[in-house]
């Protein structure tokens, strides 16, 4: 095993392969941050690429490609509420209020930080992984996959609404949105209209487009300049205290714990094919705004609300790969693109993978590493200058951001009808901001609807209700059942503890006081002079 | 002022550049291909082929355009093949797409036969082919169709037969060639079965099914070969045994065994046709006889590529060249066999 892990290392030390490292993850960082490019394309028209290369080089290219995508997707998402690939869009509710607050240099570093750390932590855990890898993906049955998806929609479903209802019924609109289509079970079309470019349904980046981009840049187009949004109030050059780069990577830093368990939980999530990519950094978000200790201020622009998505944003691409190589059962897009690579490359996935290609099954993983690493320097380097960006005023923004959105759902999917949706949608998503309703919930609603209705089948075909005995199963049962009622459960305790509790309200509402008026690194000093306060109150 | 000006200015020239290069590399790629071999026909020299795959990167239908794309670019003449995922309708809008091209021989497909016979005798919503009228330019593979059964569960193909619990079936989806083939043959050998099928790929059945779930699986013997040791055939759907797998019956051997009348041996020999079909390239209807001819002379060249066939045995697949006469001649039969069909695809659940 540490020969091959030697092996390995040695080859991708070599010229060409480092070469085609630095190559993949900056074309990825730059192609990535134009929505629609992101994902499978730009992987694919790598693919004539790697003829004739040997493996660890083309997989060096391909791999540091795709980190590079999932990186620049969440830059535009701080940015311009843009997210450059569906599962960056966790990071548009923190990452973009906090540029709103102006302090979009600050949300890059931390974004840049948070995700090579998490990157770092989820491929030293598919290293400690893969010699069990086999063993691992053929843990989850339909009903954890079920199960998974439900969580993640019942979490986010919480979020961004002005109810809990409310939430709930956008998660729903967005898994009726997935029904569009094929219907998995029996064949026949849904909602079509006999439109044929439908048949498939919409595509992700049309909805991720429409509902988060396209609808933030109708609702600044109603405004009469940026200023409104408080962006331009905040002086961006120099770097105020509190809004630098380093005081994101100061942030992350100060969240340790926080860092490793959503690094950990993307990485554990990879691993379960299909749902668990695309559900982890919403998953990510969502632990960490209820074990917080100050939940209703997620959402406003604080560290924490870009640390827990962004820590699992690659190391969910580490976990994808156990599948992928294991089984040959592709994680997520972009691992399906690597599956044809492979058989390019000569490879065939499957257990003997470790017998006949262990250096590179290695390899793969520091590549991952080593171009997490390499984006987020580049991101570091660029955040200030990005930064600015966040100050372009809305007459320019929107045109621009409109035009990248149409080009990118055109590069995607190929269609004119889905150029039309994402116009619809991004009224749809206007509309449901404005009323209170959830626009994540309804992303992750839609991202998971075929999840959700392929295994809700098999579920009922083939384990019944006899699933509930598997552990896991049970174990994400309850946890959806404590996060659906936990608030209703909080609400009656606190009522029968009012009066002895009330210091320790105030001294929360004060937190919050303080966090939302103080600038930035004061969201920690707030939050220890919350504790201490509730402390000496309490005392 | 002027200064902040100017350095604003530099900011967006410098933001402006970057997206251009991003987009100048991702076009870029598109069009780069492998450097250009000697070509054999006039007509292709110094074109483009577009090489449209019904479905999206990973699978069997992407793996083997990717693999021959450089040997049939070599034996073609073209300069450059584009290789273009249009997956949807579980293959069918790519299908379409090819055979409502222009039918000048610049764009050709691949698909999987065998499914495009089932959805035409069904008259399946969406699908806009007509087997017979395409022109087909071969298949690369010879990957058995297989019904298989996990080896920690010791049940044999009797046992199937015999089985008094209702055996769970996994496919990938309702009215998929591996569906309906095990419809056909569960049906045929009146085993008590229920289908299970909501899977996006061969790849996500093999999951449930070696994490434990449902009796038997339809698979292509490539993909239970990946999982040797966990899962075997018990039966293939193949007219002649499988020279990877001689040890296994073919669905006609076991037929006679159970002493099937010969209606149902001929319909089990017909869905054998139906499932050798594979995966098959195509043209659309009404290319010109030379340049069909042409294509059809570089894919059998490419076959006999030892190059090839090393690279494509490395990838774990099943070279097995068949030319597109033999191909056109079998989607013909295989079509004439509907009435056969009818009964046995009766669904029992």
């Amino acid at each position: 095993m540490w020969q091959n892990l030697i092996d390995g290392l040695t080859s991708l030390g070599a010229p060409q392969a480092i070469l085609l490292l630095i190559v993949g993850t900056m074309l990825g960082t730059v192609v990535g941050a134009i929505p629609g490019l992101g994902g499978a394309v730009l992987l694919t028209l790598l693919l004539p690429f790697i003829y004739n290369m040997s493996i660890v080089p083309a997989l060096a290219l391909l791999l540091g490609a795709h980190t590079g995508i999932y990186f620049s997707g969440s830059i535009t998402a701080i940015l311009f509420n843009t997210p450059g690939a569906p599962e960056s869009a966790a990071t548009t509710f923190d990452g973009y209020a906090m540029t709103e607050k102006g302090q979009p240099a600050r949300a890059l570093g931390i974004s840049a930080t948070a995700t090579t750390i998490g990157g770092w932590i989820g491929v030293i855990l598919l290293m400690v992984l893969i010699p069990f890898m086999d063993k691992l993906t053929t843990l989850f049955h339909p009903s954890e996959f079920l199960a998974l998806a439900v969580l993640a929609i019942v979490l986010i479903g919480q979020m961004r609404a002005r109810s809990v209802t409310k939430g709930l019924i956008s998660g729903g609109l967005g898994l009726m949105v997935s029904f569009v289509g094929y219907d998995p079970i029996t064949g026949v079309q849904r909602f079509t209209g006999g439109i044929i470019s439908l048949y498939n349904g919409f595509d992700v980046t049309t909805v991720a487009l429409g509902l988060f981009a396209f609808a933030e840049m109708f609702r600044l187009f109603a405004k009469p300049s940026r200023a409104a949004a408080g962006a331009s109030n905040v002086k961006l050059r120099g770097g105020q205290e509190g809004a630098r780069v380093r005081d994101g990577i100061r942030d992350v830093a100060s969240h340790k714990w926080l860092t490793f368990r959503s690094a950990v939980l993307g990485t554990v999530l990879g691993i379960i094919p299909g749902v668990g990519g695309v559900a982890a950094n919403f998953v990510s978000y969502g632990q960490a705004s209820k074990i917080s200790r100050h939940p209703e201020l997620f959402g406003t622009g604080i560290p924490e609300g870009i640390i827990a998505p962004e820590s699992s944003s690659i190391s969910k691409e580490a976990g994808n790969l156990l599948p992928t190589v294991a089984l040959g059962v592709p994680g997520g897009v972009g691992m399906a693109v690597l599956m044809s690579g492979f058989s390019i490359l000569g490879m065939v996935p499957g257990p003997q993978m470790l017998t006949q290609h262990q250096d590179a099954v290695w390899a793969m993983a520091i590549v991952i590493g080593i171009a997490s690493l390499l984006a987020s320097l580049m991101g570091l380097g660029m955040a200030p200058g990005l930064a600015r960006l966040a100050r372009v005023p809305s007459r320019t923004l929107v045109p621009f951001v409109l035009t990248l959105g149409f080009l990118g759902v055109y590069a995607a999917t190929g269609e004119i009808s889905q150029t039309i949706a994402v116009f619809a949608f991004g009224v749809a998503g206007w509309a449901m901001v404005r009323f209170g309703y959830s626009v994540p919930a309804a992303m992750i609603g839609f991202l998971l609807g075929k999840v959700v209705e392929d295994n809700l089948y098999l579920v009922r075909n083939l384990q019944g209700w006899a699933s509930l005995e598997r552990p896991l199963t049970a174990l994400m049962v309850v946890i959806i059942l404590l996060s659906l009622f936990s608030p209703l459960l909080k609400k009656i305790r606190f009522r029968a503890r009012r009066p002895a509790d009330g210091a320790d309200a105030t001294a929360v509402d004060q937190a919050a006081a303080t966090t939302d008026s103080a600038p930035p690194v004061s969201t920690l000093a707030g939050d220890r002079s919350a504790s201490g306060s509730e402390k000496g109150s309490l005392r | 002022m002027q200064r902040r000006l100017a350095r604003r200015r530099a900011w967006w020239t410098a933001a402006a550049l970057t997206l251009t290069a991003g987009l100048a590399a991702a076009c870029g790629t598109g069009n780069a291909g492998t450097a250009s071999g000697g070509g054999s026909s006039s007509f292709y020299s110094g074109q483009t082929l577009t090489l449209v795959v019904p479905y999206g990167p990973g699978g069997g239908y992407d793996q083997w355009p990717r693999i021959m794309a450089p040997y049939l670019q070599k034996y073609l003449g073209v300069d450059e093949i584009k290789i273009e995922n249009v997956p949807g309708g579980g293959g069918l809008v790519g299908t379409n797409q090819v055979y409502a091209a222009k039918p000048d021989g610049l764009t050709i497909g691949d698909t999987n036969a065998g499914g495009d016979v089932f959805d035409q005798m069904d008259q399946a919503d969406g699908y806009q082919a007509d087997v017979t009228k395409m022109d087909w330019i071969g298949r690369p593979d010879n990957d058995p169709h297989v019904i298989a059964t996990r080896d920690a569960d010791h049940r044999t193909f009797n046992g199937i037969v015999n089985s008094n619990q209702q055996i769970k079936a996994l496919a990938t989806g309702k009215g998929s060639s591996d569906y309906n083939s095990a419809v056909i043959i569960y049906n045929a050998f009146r085993v008590p079965f229920q289908m299970v099928a909501a899977f996006s790929g061969s790849s996500d059945e093999k999951a449930a099914f070696l994490s434990g779930e449902g009796a038997t699986a339809s698979l292509s013997a490539s993909d239970i070969a990946a999982i040797t040791g966990k899962a075997s055939p018990v039966v293939v759907v193949s007219k002649e045994r499988f020279s990877k797998l001689p040890n296994t019956p073919t669905v006609i051997d076991e037929a006679k065994q159970h002493n099937l009348s010969a209606d149902k041996i001929k319909a089990l020999s017909a869905l054998s046709d139906v499932m050798d079909l594979g995966h098959a390239f195509f043209a659309p209807p009404g290319v010109p006889a030379d340049r069909l001819q042409a294509l059809r002379t570089a894919f059998q060249k490419a076959m006999q590529d030892p190059k090839l066939l090393d690279a494509a045995q490395k990838a774990g697949l099943y070279p097995g060249f068949e030319s597109g006469q033999d191909l056109a001649q079998a989607a013909k039969d295989a079509l004439s066999q509907k009435a056969l069909f009818v009964d046995l695809l009766k669904t029992s659940a």
